[in-house]
């Protein structure tokens, strides 16, 4: 499955490599990633798109569990993802 | 005032009385403004150990433990520390010392990236950038260590910013013990749950450490006594309910009992409370309490339904759970069953040979009930010995590294927990091969008069990898002998710790007495059968039902 996920942070120093670090172990793999800090300066959102065996729900937990984060909503679900393994 | 004196402050208000590390370069300011401090520091002889340290003092004291390091090496040094409280969700602020600034990023002496190194391992970490953050990071670190599930929190504390002066008018007020709530659970799913327990008629409790991080023990214990169900327990529940209680069926799992192990195969309702369905307790995941319907207390939503779906997920605080579901239940002729396999599964204690039966050690060792008695462990046979063998009567007097193994871990963890309970007494139960990873602490020991009675059971080897090597490896023995161990006891002595060596079945009573009288530290040498196994077993990959036992006569 290909998940991609809005995910809103603190812009903390390390926020998106926690964020992106987390997703790794979790073994959700990184399709593509797109990150600004907003204007204030303080906030930052990403829109990362992931592939897995694994659960959407697993991995938003997983990252809902993160002191910087203070929200994670899934934007999309692709199955296509399935062919593409078998396609390699 | 500077940062380092600032941080002394910001940890006196958060009420923290003792501080175990190790200086270095890049904390030396800390470590001077310890000299104007009424807080204890403990100097321990490895920065591991002054993790695992704090961490056996927050275990035994339910407090948030506390450790320093320096830069570099010592930072690196604490990294299993962390990983260790991070996987058994221990409350813990980890302070490193590191380069000045302006010289991060530049390959420094002993500048290493340990806010990246930490990361997986921390429930949260901080780098101080700017002085006037730094009493609001310490009240946030031991905010975030205490709520929700706890877990290590690590600050990174430049050099330069421990030397830099601010104004205290300058600094928000010092502001300590915030705490964050715990969600209420779901009427909803509790009324779920309540139908679910009262159409049961094969229920298990299966406890986990969430009770012991949830302080709800008491709660537990009511709700068994309300009704009437037989418990199951993790490494980490153990004590949740008092080991001695009727309806404890003990540990289940690879080393679990078989009467806990079998009972779950056999419930039709399995009441998970605060436990994660670890792959040492389930063993085959698919075949786990198959025909069982699953309610999940959990303080902790991403464990709900992580790993087996819960057919009733309760998150929230467990106390509050578990006084809502109290009733009676019609259960007699299961709970019987579960009480008659107990029995007929009681171990004798009466094993043949000549050697010291550990278990039987043990056994006795626990029987002891004059002192209130604590049990550090490191990792091995030992260790699932102490498990299955020790009765415990609260969950913080068992204190055992479950979700990592570190070896290493029983001795420092003993340092803390006798700082965390100065009458009681605490024993570490250690192998021939752990206590060789932490044994720089007989030193910690000796210099701070810490009564910790250390017991080293020897096997001659890495009792349970060889173990693993003679039922899975077809006897291939590889890297696992100790033969040539040092002599521990003269070795406790060059440290000027008093020891003894039991080789000899009949010497163990006066062992465990000296165990209980002496009144400073001691090392118990103990000869134990190098061929001695840990049973029950569930192999690796397979289901809970398939125990392997004892079957050398
Ligand atoms: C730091 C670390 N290294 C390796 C292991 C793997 N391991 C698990 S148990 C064990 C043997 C422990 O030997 P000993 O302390 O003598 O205990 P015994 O099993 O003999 O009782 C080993 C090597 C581990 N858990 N931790
Ligand atoms: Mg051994």
């Amino acid at each position: 499955m290909r998940y991609t996920f809005d995910i809103s942070m603190k812009n903390s120093e390390g926020a998106l490599e926690r964020v992106l670090g987390r997703l790794r172990q979790r073994s959700f793999s990184l399709c593509s990633l797109k990150a600004d800090s907003l204007e204030s300066g303080k906030e930052m959102v990403a829109r990362v798109t992931v592939e897995s065996e694994r659960s959407a729900e697993y991995a938003m937990k997983q990252i809902d569990k993160l002191y910087d984060v203070a929200r994670v909503v899934l934007n999309e679900v692709v199955e296509e993802a399935k062919q593409d393994v078998s396609a390699k | 005032m500077n940062g380092a004196g600032i941080l002394i402050k910001a940890l006196e208000a958060e009420g923290v009385e003792i501080i175990f590390g190790y200086p270095g370069g890049a904390i030396m300011p800390v470590y001077d403004a310890l000299v104007d401090t009424k807080v204890r520091h403990i100097l321990v002889r490895h920065e591991q150990a002054a993790a695992h340290a704090a961490e056996g003092y927050a275990r035994a004291s339910g407090k948030v433990g506390v450790c320093f390091a320096t830069s570099g090496p010592g930072a690196t040094n604490l990294v299993t520390g962390l990983a260790n409280a991070f996987l058994d969700s221990v409350p813990m602020v980890a302070v490193t010392g590191q380069v000045a600034a302006p010289l991060m990023g530049t390959d420094a002496f002993q500048e290493v990236d340990i806010y990246g190194i930490s990361m997986p391992v921390v429930k949260h970490s901080f780098i101080v950038r700017d002085v006037k953050d730094l009493s609001d990071i310490v009240a946030e670190a031991f905010q975030i260590a205490r709520s929700g599930r706890p877990g290590p929190v690590l600050i990174d504390l430049p050099k330069d910013v421990a030397l830099a002066e601010v104004e205290l008018s300058e600094l928000p007020e010092f502001r300590g013990g915030r705490k964050e709530a715990v969600p209420r659970p779901e009427a909803r799913q509790l009324n779920q749950a309540r139908e679910m327990l009262a159409a049961s008629r094969k229920p298990i409790v299966y406890a986990g450490g969430g009770v012991r991080i949830a302080g709800a023990s008491e709660q537990l214990r009511n709700f068994v006594e309300a009704t009437g169900i037989p418990v199951v327990t993790t490494l980490h529940g153990i004590g949740a309910v008092a080991g001695d209680h009727p309806l404890c069926l003990g540990m289940l799992g690879m080393h679990g009992s078989k009467e806990a192990n079998l009972s779950v195969q056999d419930c039709d309702l399995l009441i998970a409370v605060g436990a994660r369905f670890d792959d040492r307790v389930t063993g085959k995941l698919a075949e786990f309490a198959p025909e069982a319907r699953v309610i999940h207390l959990d303080g902790d939503p991403s464990e709900v339904s992580k790993l087996r779906a819960a057919d009733c997920p309760v998150v929230g605080n467990i106390k509050t759970s578990l006084n809502f579901l109290h009733m009676e239940l019609f259960i007699e002729e299961w709970v019987s069953k579960c009480l008659a396999r107990k029995a007929e599964f009681a171990c004798s204690y009466d094993a043949p040979g000549d050697f010291v039966y550990a278990p039987g050690f043990l056994n006795q060792l626990s029987s002891t009930k004059d002192r209130d008695l604590h049990i550090c462990c490191d990792v091995g046979q030992h260790q699932m010995w102490v498990a299955q063998h020790c009765k415990f009567d609260a969950p913080r007097k068992h204190i055992s590294s479950g979700g990592l193994g570190t070896m290493g871990f029983g001795l420092p963890a003993a340092v803390g927990a006798q700082f965390a309970n100065p009458e009681s007494l605490v024993v570490t139960v250690s192998g021939d091969g752990s206590i060789m990873m932490n044994i720089q602490e007989l030193a910690t020991l000796k210099r701070y008069n810490i009564p910790v009675k250390v017991v080293v059971f020897d096997n001659q080897a890495l009792g349970m990898v060889r173990q693993w090597q003679e039922l899975f490896f077809n006897e291939r023995y590889s890297e696992v002998d100790l033969s040539d161990n040092p002599d521990f006891a003269e070795l406790a002595k060059a440290f000027g710790i008093p020891a003894i060596t039991v080789n000899d079945r009949a010497d163990v009573a006066g062992a465990i007495d000296k165990i209980q009288s002496e009144p400073g530290p001691l090392l118990v040498h103990v000869m134990i059968d190098p061929r001695q196994n840990v049973w029950p077993l569930v192999p690796p990959g397979r289901a809970n039902s398939e125990m392997l036992e004892e079957t050398r006569a």
